[in-house]
């Protein structure tokens, strides 16, 4: 009963639920599939949300976030206790996102270059021409910011969505990925400049014809 | 700081990644440079996009399908691992193949053993010039050294040798000399058994005939003539063995005289 009422709960509200969440790794971890499945729920909108903002589209998402679940459930024994369990797990998913955007990219499938031109770009309506639709408005943002971020090289893409849109600290950045706070910092100024450089391209290149009127 | 050092510091001090010091001073920057500033508002632009780069709403199928393909996937993995020791198994049993190999080593180890054990004895036999204990028939002598003796072996009791028939005839009495020699097996009763006599001929010079054997059990009728022969060349001995079955009617009877 107790873990159907968890279920229904938001998800940063796990944090505070932390007591439980140790007791469903310890079952998990004894081979208790039911307490596995449990995990799967409490963490899928996360690490799919994750997936999603690094690789930038819905079935590199998916398949991540499947491959994900795989090594938690293949190394939850090794899991400490004392660890704390998101961070453990955006390791992972940081991790199975570079070797997935790797295949992808041996593949010849989604790299994106600052130069390149892009379908989404002619459809992107600039910010000072009209009102559009909030969600309209939305999804061109979202768009572009995801077409900046693949551009960026694995490590940087990982920093940058840790810190900016994870929130978490460039501490805990740097734990998640086995790195220093000189580097993610680094790291992250490198991302931040690229993404700045990005925008402005295409939206000055969007606004030219406005301005022209 | 010149506007040239601001810019490479402003990604950071956008996101509050600067340590207080160097903040305030880029902010009292930006407060009389419009470049800089103007730099500042992009950045803080690109982190709002950021900040508010949220994924689309998943449908609750797309979950259920992740969920559910994790768990085909797990229960695959799990039959692998399961069919895989077995396949292995079939091919290669582990546990056996040591048993077996242990089995063999064991053998080929006890083999060996008895085969360099036994060729031990050989030698040994081969150095006993000498018998240990034997009555000897009057008017032999013993002989101790390695003379040029035919010496004879054979299987009397404990207490004499059993003598050699014919003196003369050094073969006689050691059975079929044209058998092949040597007999390892009987060899080794024969090396158990006690010396018993070394008869010489007390002519001296010529070969002589030497038995040496015992039977191990009283009434054992198997005795085994071990010949050996000694040339006038010290360094050539020639030695051969035959089966002598013999029926001694008391230990230590000589059933030859020299």
């Amino acid at each position: 009963m107790a873990l159907a009422i968890e279920i229904q709960m938001p998800v940063n509200a796990l944090t505070q639920s932390q007591p439980s969440l140790t007791l469903l790794i310890e079952r998990a971890a004894a081979g208790e599939a039911a307490a596995f499945e449990q995990i799967m729920i409490h963490s899928q909108q996360r690490v799919m949300a994750m997936t999603w903002r690094i690789l930038g589209n819905e079935a590199d998402a998916r398949d991540a976030s499947q491959e994900v679940f795989l090594r938690v459930y293949k190394y939850l024994g090794r899991f400490k206790q004392d660890q704390d369990f998101f961070a453990w797990l955006y390791q992972i998913t940081v991790n199975v996102c570079r070797d997935i955007g790797k295949k992808r990219q041996n593949e010849g499938g989604r790299f994106m270059s600052l130069d390149a031109d892009d379908e989404g770009g002619a459809g992107i309506v600039p910010a000072n021409q009209r009102d559009a639709e909030e969600e309209y408005l939305r999804t061109q943002e979202r768009d572009l910011i995801a077409k900046a971020i693949a551009t960026l090289p694995h490590k940087e893409r990982a920093s940058i969505v840790l810190r900016d849109i994870e929130g978490l600290s460039t501490e805990e950045v740097a734990r998640i990925l086995k790195s220093t706070s000189t580097t993610v910092r680094s790291q992250i100024s490198s991302a931040r400049k690229k993404i700045k450089i990005y925008c402005g391209q295409y939206l000055r290149r969007t606004e030219q014809p406005s301005n022209e009127l | 700081m010149n506007c040239k050092q601001i810019q490479e510091l402003l990604p950071l001090y956008v996101g509050r990644d600067l340590e207080d010091k160097r903040a305030r001073l880029i902010a009292t920057h930006l407060q009389s440079c419009t470049g800089c500033a103007g730099s500042a508002a992009e950045y803080e632009e690109t982190r709002r996009l950021l900040q508010g780069f949220a994924p689309p709403t998943f449908a609750e199928a797309t979950y259920d399908g992740i969920r559910q393909q994790v768990w085909r996937e797990i229960e695959r993995e799990e039959a692998r691992a399961r069919s895989l020791p077995e396949l292995i198994a079939g091919l290669f049993r582990p546990r056996l193949s040591w048993a077996v190999a242990t089995a063999v080593l064991v053998a080929v180890s006890l083999f060996a053993f008895y085969f360099i054990a036994n060729r031990g004895n050989e030698r040994r036999e081969v150095a006993e010039v000498q018998p240990k204990a034997s009555p000897q028939r009057p008017g032999a002598t013993a002989s101790t050294s390695p003379s040029p003796a035919l010496r004879e072996n054979s299987a009397p009791s404990n207490q004499g040798a059993d003598r050699n028939k014919g003196s003369d005839n050094v073969l006689a009495g050691s059975g079929d000399p044209t058998r092949p020699t040597p007999r390892r097996k009987r060899l080794e009763k024969t090396v158990e058994r006690q010396a018993v006599a070394v008869v010489t001929p007390s002519r001296g010079v010529g070969p002589s005939l030497q038995t040496n054997a015992s039977p191990q059990n009283p009434g054992d009728s198997e005795k085994m003539l071990r010949v050996e022969m000694q040339t006038k060349d010290p360094n050539i001995r020639i030695i051969w063995f035959s089966p002598q079955r013999n029926k001694q009617d008391s230990p230590g009877k000589f059933s030859k005289g020299v």
